[in-house]
């Protein structure tokens, strides 16, 4: 579902992402971790077409990005680190506003806004202006707009941030149906026992490189007891005595 | 009260620090489109100076009139310049002083509400002065230059004339955005519209219904006019700091050292005064004010019956994309009432024109070809130069004030010239109802010919077209999402760039437009052959120079639009 070849980019005297190559199967719940600034979010960015890459291609269900971004855009619902919305809309108005954008028509969405809000318990909100919204609030409504229009692929940066325990479970449940039903899922996260109980196939990036992919059991070693010892132990700087061992 | 005064220097210090690193933190590629644009903009403001220089010139060659109306139109030039730094800074202090998330912070520290209104009181007067003052320099140097001052003259005309002029209207303003806080903060936006309307509608009924007075001055001819100017320079006692200023100028000019150093002293001491009482007026009624708008209830997002029946009324005719777009258009709009002022506003400016234009008959006697021409002229470049101010104050941050939901917009399946196309449509459509409506009301009061009203519809069209792409286009260009206050991003130098090419290229045409009409003032007036070909030459030019300033700042912004997100 998800092919990055090659995926560089470049910042004014910075290089965010070197060579990424991965790939993403159709209906995989995928982690991407990483230290702070190791290139997740603009891993993120890339995929979603908010940025254009130096060099490498991103490819969407088959459909290159930077040829035909409208059609690779057709099939992503987008969840973002920090949700900024329109925040003299309603919720309803700006969901609706999400909905026509990726031309739907009321008959096929209303039915699907009811299910969702009613799942995330935010009936009682959807009228008031985005504006009087809570930071978990927010986070449940941009989920709503991502899923509105049931997407090939859901790219989540951090999606349970700011979410109330009860929240956060509806969330999961929906997402696991949606990876069931044959959704891709692909998501950032700095919560690695999320991670650890929701991948299928997780990715660890770090100052811009790939640096392990594969499946839980396949990522930690025999003296990682888990998940966070492992990363640990792969994201670890080596030390000033190592690199000129090394030498 | 020491610790009082070590704090407002601790947060003035911040506020520095903060203006400090927004510059340092800008990227190589926008600190290289900035450079670009001041170096254009220095080129345009030389211009300008060039321009003025040549105004001052003409002017002084005129026997007896021209000295009379140099100083007629500084009184008029600062007066335009009080009344728009005042109403600027009422509008950016309603923003700038009751900033949610900075206010929200600063309250909570062991720090006075007078402190922090006045380190607020100096930043909008920064914010919402500097653009007006960088335009008013190109018109100062050429004085200078022109009249010859000495140079320790610069000095006592920006400390002394300058700067307490933008004291004082600032902090009227800022006076005004307290008051304005203050009684109509706990109002509901339905109250607001309809007392906006109200007013607005009083005053233009009044200034309709004003008995005009006076003679006309073709009846009295040149003399009446000169004893008109002399008359309006016996006021040497006023206190109004329009009248003031524009006497610290001539006494410049005249030598009149003695003069000039009344002037500023009361020009300062009357800036002190202000600035004093505006803060001890800010201590008492800062905090209050803020309160008032801050105990609202968080506010339903209804959409009303009247945007439900338009937008099904559009249904068949736009698509669903473009509806969707105009629909969060005018429902942010609706809810956002800092952009009501200023709409108010201009409607406001708009009205008292048009009042004022279907006056002119009776001043001014229109059924000689000669009066006729020049008001026909005169209103075509007004209307013109309307719609450049218009377009660079609220055309320019359209595209800035999708703000930081443009991520949104840029992961839907949305074509970016979509997007683009639907902000030139509803930056355009009122802005050809406000300039093609003072060009025909103009030319119907002046009834000229059909031809004459054809062409210059026709031209205000084109021209109207062209200032929105313009100012679309640098829009796009000059992007800043991390911006909410539409009057602080008109003030960027992308802003203020942009005004400045628009006023340029409105100086280009208008010039194009006169020489057909000078060519049909001249075959009316003395018959002959119809200078066909020259007519057509000046159109084709007319419609050459529209069609570049219309596609190129829209394909430049386009591809502004299309590359990384700069949020």
């Amino acid at each position: 579902m998800i092919k990055l070849e090659n995926l560089t980019k470049d910042f004014i005297r910075l290089r965010a992402l070197d060579g990424l190559d991965l790939h993403v199967k159709k209906g995989e719940i995928f982690g991407f971790l990483g230290p702070n600034g190791a290139g997740k979010t603009t891993t993120i960015r890339l995929i979603t077409g908010l940025l254009q890459p130096t060099f490498g291609r991103v490819i969407i269900g088959g459909i290159d990005m930077a040829e035909r971004p409208r059609h690779a855009k057709h099939q992503i619902g987008y969840v973002p680190d920090h949700p900024f919305l329109y925040d003299r809309l309603s919720g309803r108005e700006f969901i609706e506003f999400q909905a026509q954008l990726f031309l739907l028509k009321p008959d096929n969405f209303k039915p699907k806004l009811d299910e969702l809000t009613d799942t995330l318990s935010m009936d009682e909100w959807l009228d008031e202006r985005i504006e009087s919204y809570s930071r978990g609030m927010r986070q449940k409504i941009v989920m709503v707009s991502a899923l509105i229009h049931d997407p090939q692929l859901i790219v989540l940066d951090e999606p349970l941030v700011g979410l109330d325990p009860k929240a956060a479970k509806n969330v999961k449940d929906i997402l696991l149906r949606r990876s069931e039903s044959g959704t891709t899922i692909f998501f950032s996260t700095h919560t690695l026992s999320l991670a650890q109980e929701f991948c299928h196939n997780m990715a660890i990036i770090n100052h811009g490189r790939l640096i392990a992919q594969g499946t839980y059991s396949e990522l930690i070693e025999k003296q990682d007891p888990d998940l966070e010892t492992a990363f640990l132990r792969l994201t670890e700087e080596p030390s000033e005595a190592e690199i000129q061992d090394g030498d | 009260m020491a610790i009082e005064f070590k704090l407002l220097l601790l947060l003035l210090n911040l506020k520095a620090m903060e203006m400090l690193g927004n510059l340092r933190s800008l990227k190589p590629s926008r600190l290289l489109s900035f450079t670009v644009s001041g170096v254009i903009a220095a080129v345009i403001a030389f211009l300008v100076y060039r321009f003025d220089l040549f105004v001052f010139s003409y002017l002084m060659g005129v026997p007896e009139l021209g000295r009379l109306v140099i100083a007629r139109f500084f009184e008029i030039a600062f007066l335009v310049f009080f009344l728009v730094l005042m109403i600027s800074t009422a509008l950016t202090a309603l923003s700038m002083l009751y900033r949610e998330d900075e206010l929200s912070l600063l309250l909570t520290l062991p720090v006075s509400s007078a402190t922090i209104f006045t380190v607020k009181y100096f930043e909008v007067i920064l914010f919402s002065s500097w653009a007006l003052v960088a335009l008013a320099v190109p018109f100062i140097l050429s004085y200078a230059v022109y009249f010859k001052i000495n140079f320790s003259a610069y000095f006592t005309i920006f400390a002394g004339l300058m700067l307490p002029l933008v004291l004082i209207s600032g902090s009227v303003g800022v006076v005004g955005a307290l008051l304005i806080r203050l009684l109509l903060g706990g109002k509901s936006r339905r109250w607001l519209f309809k007392w906006s309307a109200i007013v607005l509608l009083i005053i233009v009924l009044t200034a309709t219904a004003l008995k005009l007075s006076g003679t006309r001055v073709s009846e009295k001819g040149l003399a009446y006019l000169i004893s008109l100017l002399e008359d309006s320079q016996t006021d040497q006692n006023s206190l109004l700091p329009h009248k003031l200023i524009s006497r610290g100028f001539l006494s410049i000019l005249e030598d009149r050292w003695d003069q000039l150093q009344r002037v500023v002293l009361t020009l300062l001491g009357m800036a002190a005064l202000v600035v004093l009482l505006t803060l001890d007026l800010g201590k008492v009624l800062y905090y209050r004010s803020w309160l008032k708008g801050s105990d609202r209830a968080p506010t339903k997002g209804r959409s009303s019956a009247l945007l439900k029946i338009s937008f099904w009324t559009l249904k068949r005719w736009i698509s669903p994309v473009y509806r969707a777009l105009f629909r969060k258009d005018i429902l942010e709009f609706r809810r956002y009432p800092l952009q009501w002022g200023q709409s108010f506003l201009l409607l406001g400016f708009w009205a008292m024109y048009v009042v004022n234009f279907v006056n002119i008959p009776h001043y001014f006697n229109i059924d000689g070809y000669f009066w006729k021409m020049i008001f026909y002229y005169g209103n075509f470049c007004f209307a013109c130069f309307f719609t450049a101010a218009l377009a660079g104050r609220f055309v320019f941050p359209i595209i800035s004030l999708e703000g930081q939901a443009f991520w949104l917009l840029k992961t839907a399946p949305l074509a970016m010239e979509s997007f683009l196309w639907s902000k030139f449509w509803q930056a355009f459509l009122p802005l050809i109802f406000l300039s093609s409506s003072m060009v025909i009301i103009g030319n119907l009061v002046l009834g000229v010919d059909t031809g004459l009203q054809q062409v210059s519809l026709l031209s205000i069209i084109i021209i109207t077209i062209s200032l929105t792409s313009v100012s679309l286009g640098l829009g796009a260009i000059f992007a800043d999402f991390s911006q909410r206050n539409p009057m602080k991003i008109a003030n960027t130098p992308g802003g203020i760039l942009c005004i400045f090419i628009s006023l340029t290229f409105v100086v280009l045409l208008t010039t194009v437009f006169a020489w057909p009409a000078y060519l049909h003032y001249k075959f009316t007036t003395f018959q002959g052959i119809f200078p066909l070909n020259e007519w057509i030459t000046a159109i084709i030019i007319y419609i050459a120079l529209g069609v570049v300033a219309t596609l190129l700042p829209l394909k430049l912004g386009l591809k502004a639009l299309n590359s990384d997100l700069k949020v």
